[in-house]
């Protein structure tokens, strides 16, 4: 898995490429959570190029979530592919993640 | 090790100090013999250059000497017989005037010695036969006059052994130089060949060389006629004389070494010479070699040009000598002087100049061979004396090096040992001192470690120990009597567990709420290891404590969801179904909360999954209301529930196993009567699928049968 930081206007989006699985979610809430103490006010997660995502990545997404709230900042999932998606419904996640 | 060093040390300064020495020494000799050979080939050069034109200017100088002599060895014989002449021609000159002017000079009557008488007279006279005395007295008388010029002679200091005159009248008179000549009447000088020839010549004649009548040598005559007033021939003067003076001229020229001198002829003849005896014909005339008629050409050549009386040098062959010979011709007689001269006398100089000069050139060159050698001895002494300094200071070098290398070996074999107390101290100031004291350092860190490495190994291996009993108790807690409820012949249950490393979070759970409801539980906590093995734990303890108050299972899953919140700082969640049956009704009333939906089986139909609300997570946020669905079971029905470990199974390449393949391998065992079977089939597909990869996540499933 690799991570490409790009900030823009209102923000900074972070690619995430490849598994989010036991092994490389550390990886991603290491590069994840301290964006939301930064300056950006929008954070956004861009999923175009993961296609599985594991019980360990939905709880990096579940703390980054929570952190948000917290900061009062938005946090944004996009380009989600369908086999995640499927995840995210299964699991109630797309209730609680802003996914466009 | 100490050998290789050694080795490579020596050949280092050997390599260093011989290379530039071998390659100077070679350039020096080979500068040295190009100097030798050049010095030789120009001292050869010079050698032949001085020879050749020595042996020239000696064969120029030689030719122009021969000719000299030459010509001066036929002046001297002209000179002696220039006086010869000059004597015939007084005798002749006074003889004239007496017989021109007789009435001037008184009668001088000569003896003539009668027939027995004995003695000898001066003048000598004698007679042809049949010529009286008293006839000729006359004439005699008048002729007495010219004794005292015949006598003449004697102080001429020539060799003249007669000086004579033959008149026509039969008489000859002569003074010579033997006294014991007697007078005789038998001698008629008008036959002799000096009379026919003066007076045939009218003029000067020279006789040929004859042998003397009175047995003095080789003699040779020269006549002059004497005419009277009328014209008439009276007389013949004479001057006989041996060739002793000019053979002693020609025969003592010293002609170099082996030259010598020799007279030629008018016939070509070789009339004196050292060389050869000369013999007498029939007539008494000496005769020589004849070079006319000679077979050798040059020779031949040679007697054409001197009887021609020319003068010059020529080289020829003689005798199988290569010799010159240099002429000359007397300007009486029609003579030639020839001087001969062997070449190898003429060249003798230049050979002995060229031997000095060979003998110089050898000389040099021994010297420069010699140096030559000397340079090569010093050249290989030289290389000798570095080649014994490179061994030794490569051998005091090698062990300055390796002797501390040595004990760095040793140290390095005694930590091997493990021998970590085993120091060294090195004080060579170099860079293997830093090496021995890095390799001091590398013990005591080697040390620190090991032991630090002792005791994390030790701490390991008792975590592992420990996971390896909680992976035990984890599985002991999960229900794994089967059949459980062996009295409840409403439903059967089958549930299986497999941890994927060590203790993981997934759990199944199955209890009687009540005498007539059957709660069934699966779960999977995220995350891997003791905190979600703990987490498990609480979440199943919690439900089952729940679902045993009476409650409906969305109020259970509310108020655990609440309860893990609280205390959940590892933030945490579980995904979780749960199912309440009513034994009695088949009614089965179930809520989700974000686990993968189950698959339900309908006595009629095939595997296909339950619908279901997908609840968000336990333990993510407060408050969740769940929602709750129910559907009624006909007896035979069956529903299976597995976590994400099933259709998340990987392949070697990370694909997934996958619902359809589930739901697939589900279908194959629809005419099972055991659910165990059911159950194996699905783990046994999942094996295959993987195909050795291995299992990344723990791979639980319950399923449960309601019966008739």
């Amino acid at each position: 898995m690799t991570i490409e930081r790009k900030p823009y206007d209102k923000g900074v989006e972070l690619t995430v490429l490849g598994r989010i699985d036991t092994v490389t979610a550390p990886d991603l809430t290491a590069a994840l959570m301290p964006e939301f103490a930064g300056d950006a006010d929008q954070v956004t997660l861009n999923l175009a190029a993961v296609n599985y995502v594991s019980s360990a990545g939905l709880r990096t997404l579940l703390a980054a979530q929570k952190e948000s709230k917290k900061r009062m900042k938005s946090f944004i999932i996009k380009n989600v592919v369908d086999e995640v998606m499927e995840v995210f419904s299964m699991t109630g996640f797309n209730d609680i993640l802003t996914i466009e | 090790m100490f050998k290789k060093i050694r080795s490579k040390i020596l050949a280092v300064i050997l390599a260093t100090a011989l290379i530039p020495l071998i390659g100077l020494s070679a350039a020096s000799v080979a500068l040295l013999n190009g100097m030798k050979d050049n010095a030789l080939s120009t001292n050869n050069e010079l050698g032949t250059t001085a020879s050749n034109d020595s042996a020239a200017a000696l064969t120029a100088q030689i030719e122009s000497d021969l000719t000299a002599r030459a010509s001066a060895i036929a002046e001297s014989v002209d000179g002696k017989l220039l006086q010869i002449e000059n004597h015939t021609r007084i005798v002749a000159a006074y003889t004239e005037k007496l017989y021109a002017n007789p009435e001037n000079y008184a009668a001088r009557p000569l003896n003539y010695l009668q027939p027995g008488e004995e003695g000898t007279t001066i003048p000598h006279i004698r007679t042809a036969e049949g010529v009286e005395y008293d006839d000729i007295l006359p004439e005699l008388s008048l002729l007495g006059n010219a004794s005292d010029v015949l006598d003449e002679y004697l102080v001429t200091g020539i060799n003249v052994t007669a000086s004579y005159i033959g008149t026509e009248s039969g008489f000859f008179e002569t003074v010579d130089t033997t006294a014991s000549v007697p007078n005789r009447k038998d001698y008629d000088a008008r036959t002799r060949s000096w009379y026919i020839g003066a007076k045939e010549n009218a003029g000067l004649f020279w006789t040929d060389i004859f042998a003397d009548a009175s047995g003095r040598g080789a003699s040779i005559s020269c006549a002059m006629p004497i005419y009277g007033p009328d014209g008439s021939l009276k007389a013949v003067a004479g001057t006989g004389a041996t060739m002793e003076k000019i053979s002693e001229i020609v025969n003592t020229a010293k002609i170099g070494e082996n030259g010598y001198a020799f007279l030629l002829n008018t016939r070509g003849e070789v009339v004196i010479t050292p060389k050869n005896e000369l013999i007498t014909d029939a007539s008494g005339a000496l005769i020589g070699e004849n070079y006319l008629h000679n077979s050798n050409a040059d020779l031949q050549a040679l007697a054409e040009a001197m009887i021609s009386a020319q003068s010059g040098i020529k080289k020829l062959m003689m005798d199988g000598d290569d010799v010159f010979i240099a002429y000359a011709p007397l300007s009486r007689t029609g003579w030639s002087i020839g001087v001969v001269m062997p070449n190898a006398e003429v060249t003798a100089p230049v050979t002995f100049m060229r031997e000095d000069i060979d003998g110089l050139i050898s000389d040099s060159e021994t010297a420069v061979n010699s140096f030559m050698s000397t340079a090569v001895t010093a050249v290989v002494i030289s290389i000798l004396l570095v080649l014994i300094l490179a061994v030794i200071l490569s051998l005091r070098f090698s062990t300055t090096i390796s002797k501390p290398i040595s004990l760095l070996t040793e140290e390095a074999i005694e930590i091997g040992k493990g021998n970590l107390d085993y120091t060294i101290t090195l004080m060579t100031g170099d860079e293997l001192e830093e090496l021995a004291h890095a390799f001091n350092i590398m013990t005591d860190e080697l040390k620190v470690y090991i032991g630090d490495f002792e005791k994390v190994t030790a701490d390991k291996e008792r975590i592992a120990t420990e996971l390896n009993v909680a992976t035990h108790i984890q599985a002991s807690m999960l229900p794994h009597i089967f059949p459980p409820y062996p009295d409840r012949t409403e439903f059967d249950l089958f549930g299986s567990m497999e941890p994927a490393k060590e203790v993981g979070g997934d759990f199944y759970d199955f209890f009687l709420a009540d005498e007539k409801t059957l709660a069934v539980v699966i779960a999977d906590v995220s995350g891997k290891g003791v905190p979600a093995a703990l987490f498990m734990v609480i979440a199943k303890t919690l439900l089952k404590n729940n679902a045993q108050m009476n409650k409906t299972p969305e109020q259970v899953f509310n108020e655990v969801n609440n309860i893990l919140c609280e205390s959940n700082e590892g933030g945490m969640f579980v995904t979780c179904f749960m199912g309440y049956l009513d034994v009695e009704t088949g009614v089965f009333t179930y809520v989700n909360a974000g686990h993968n939906p189950p698959v339900i089986k309908r006595v009629d139909s095939s595997w296909e999954f339950l619908p279901c609300r997908p609840g968000f997570v336990l333990a993510g946020m407060e408050d969740i209301n769940y929602k709750p669905q129910s559907i009624t079971l006909n007896k035979g029905d069956m529903v299976y529930m597995y976590t994400d470990g099933v259709t998340e199974a990987t392949d070697q390449v990370e694909d997934l196993y996958g619902e359809k393949r589930l739901i697939k391998t589900l279908n194959n065992e629809i005419f099972t009567e055991d659910i165990n079977d059911i159950i194996e089939a699905v783990r046994n597909d999942i094996v295959l699928f993987a195909n050795g990869a291995e299992q990344a996540d723990d791979i639980t499933m319950l399923i449960m049968k309601y019966n008739d």
